[in-house]
């Protein structure tokens, strides 16, 4: 798969409607994609967004306007093991 | 093996695995149904005394714990709960209720489908729509709020409880009711319906497959992925009642199932509704339950309370038809999941936190 050649970035969120709330008030600016939490960042099955790489600081300042609630960012590389970005 | 690749393979072994029961013993079209055979443990454990439905059966505890142990295994144990314990307790009674007036959970749904019971596809259909009319609470912010890590013991409980089943099945004492007819006397052997619920539970972990979550990320964002799971499921299943005999099409006379097309559909239209406010079909709730979410649990508590009560109170439908208090308890079922639904949501959450904190000061 093409696109797993790239490293992106993955958020997770507490709830589904956390994700599409992220997902309606984000969309403008670009390129994020609501997706399954991927099996290697979680055991749960709820949602995520995945996005292209990217500061990671500026990534919360943006979630914090938009006031949207996440659990983490993660970093996914392919052939590594997701890394989180978020304390 | 890909995240894509797992869900198929576990599809697959369900697949394989339910016909294999039914070859071996288990009742018709019922090689694994996770609302039956709860069901099943309730008659057994005394819950309710309908004679044709008691039997211990070793699939359950086995997706109970083959989740706990590649849980455990894989570092993904996790001892968690909080998240609306008792409105999940009455959801998972109503998801029981509401497959027991179908005659199935989700999963024997598929099954039933590949062996030509066309009153599954009416079950899907309407299993489909309470997962859409769920999915109307979820974008409008409905959530039963987040859970919280607990002490690992408390994630112990519910695979000790299913231990507990399997010894008990295993010394039979007096007081555990097997049935002489009917279902319940229906059965693989032990070894081979323990070994079929270790993988079926070991795998659904691996891969999350979940009957509810495979149409609600359809819906929601037209994502796949885990309705493969449901598509192997049936594929599998259907190539191999075709090979071995087990395939009749058409709505009459299939075997345990009645063909009330209203009941079959609004059965399973709570069953679906419920479980996507719950985050997940019957199978799911076992497997979450394996890993150590206690609300699982406690879903699944309530599942067997419902079974227990289905029968108790002759809510549960038969071959002949659904009771005109099964009707009812259909019902009350929609009314409560719906009640569940519109309490959750972000308004009526928030307006408590705000009085609470008026009523009795801020914490710091």
């Amino acid at each position: 798969m093409k696109s797993l050649a790239q490293p992106y970035l993955v958020i997770t969120f507490p709830n589904t409607h956390a994700a599409l709330k992220f997902d309606s008030a984000f969309k403008e600016k670009g390129t994020a994609k609501l997706v399954p939490v991927p099996r290697e960042i979680s055991s749960s099955c709820g949602l995520a967004a995945r996005l292209p790489d990217q500061d990671a600081e500026k990534l919360i300042a943006t979630l914090t306007t938009l006031d949207v609630d996440y659990d983490g960012i993660y970093r996914v590389a392919p052939g590594e093991k997701p890394k989180c970005l978020t304390p | 093996m890909n995240e894509k690749k797992l869900v198929i393979a576990a599809g697959a072994a369900i697949g394989l695995l339910s016909v294999l029961l039914v070859k071996f013993g288990n009742p018709p079209n019922m090689g694994v149904c996770v609302a039956c055979f709860i069901r099943d443990i309730a008659g057994a454990l005394g819950l309710h005394r309908a004679e044709t439905v008691q039997y211990l059966r070793p699939e359950i505890p086995g997706f109970i714990l083959g989740s706990a142990l590649i849980a455990l295994a894989t570092g993904e144990f996790r001892a968690r709960g909080g998240s609306a314990p008792i409105q999940r307790f009455f959801l998972g009674f109503f998801v029981m209720i509401g497959a027991l007036v179908f005659l199935g959970c989700p999963l024997r749904m598929v099954l039933r489908l590949a062996a030509g019971d066309l009153n599954a596809l009416v079950a899907l259909f309407g299993f489909a729509a309470g997962i859409w009319v769920g999915l109307l609470y979820i974008k409008n912010g409905f959530s039963l709020g987040k859970a919280q890590r607990l002490a690992p013991s408390n994630g112990f409980i519910l695979p000790g409880v299913a231990m507990a089943l399997l010894l008990l099945l295993l010394v039979k004492p007096a007081f555990i009711f097997f049935s002489d007819k009917g279902p319940g006397a229906s059965h693989a052997p032990f070894y081979l319906s323990l070994f079929a619920g270790l993988v079926i539970g070991a795998l659904a972990q691996r891969s999350r497959l979940c009957m509810a979550g495979g149409i609600r990320d359809l819906f929601l964002i037209g994502d796949p992925h885990l309705f493969i799971g449901f598509v192997a499921i049936f594929v599998v299943a259907l190539g191999l009642n075709l090979t071995v005999g087990q395939f009749k099409l058409g709505f009459l006379e299939q075997p345990i199932a009645h063909s009330d097309a209203l009941w079959n559909f609004l059965g399973m239209f709570l069953a679906g509704y419920g479980s996507v406010l719950l985050g997940g079909c019957p199978l799911r709730q076992c497997i979450l339950a394996g890993e150590g979410d206690t609300d699982a649990a406690l879903t699944f508590l309530g599942m067997l309370t419902g079974a227990a009560f289905a029968h108790n109170f002759s809510l549960a439908a038969s071959p002949s038809g659904v009771p005109l208090s099964g009707k009812v308890a259909v019902i009350i079922g929609l009314l409560v999941v719906t009640a569940i639904g519109y309490f959750n949501l972000p308004q009526y959450v928030q307006a408590t936190s705000r009085k609470e904190r008026s009523t009795y000061g801020t914490q710091s």
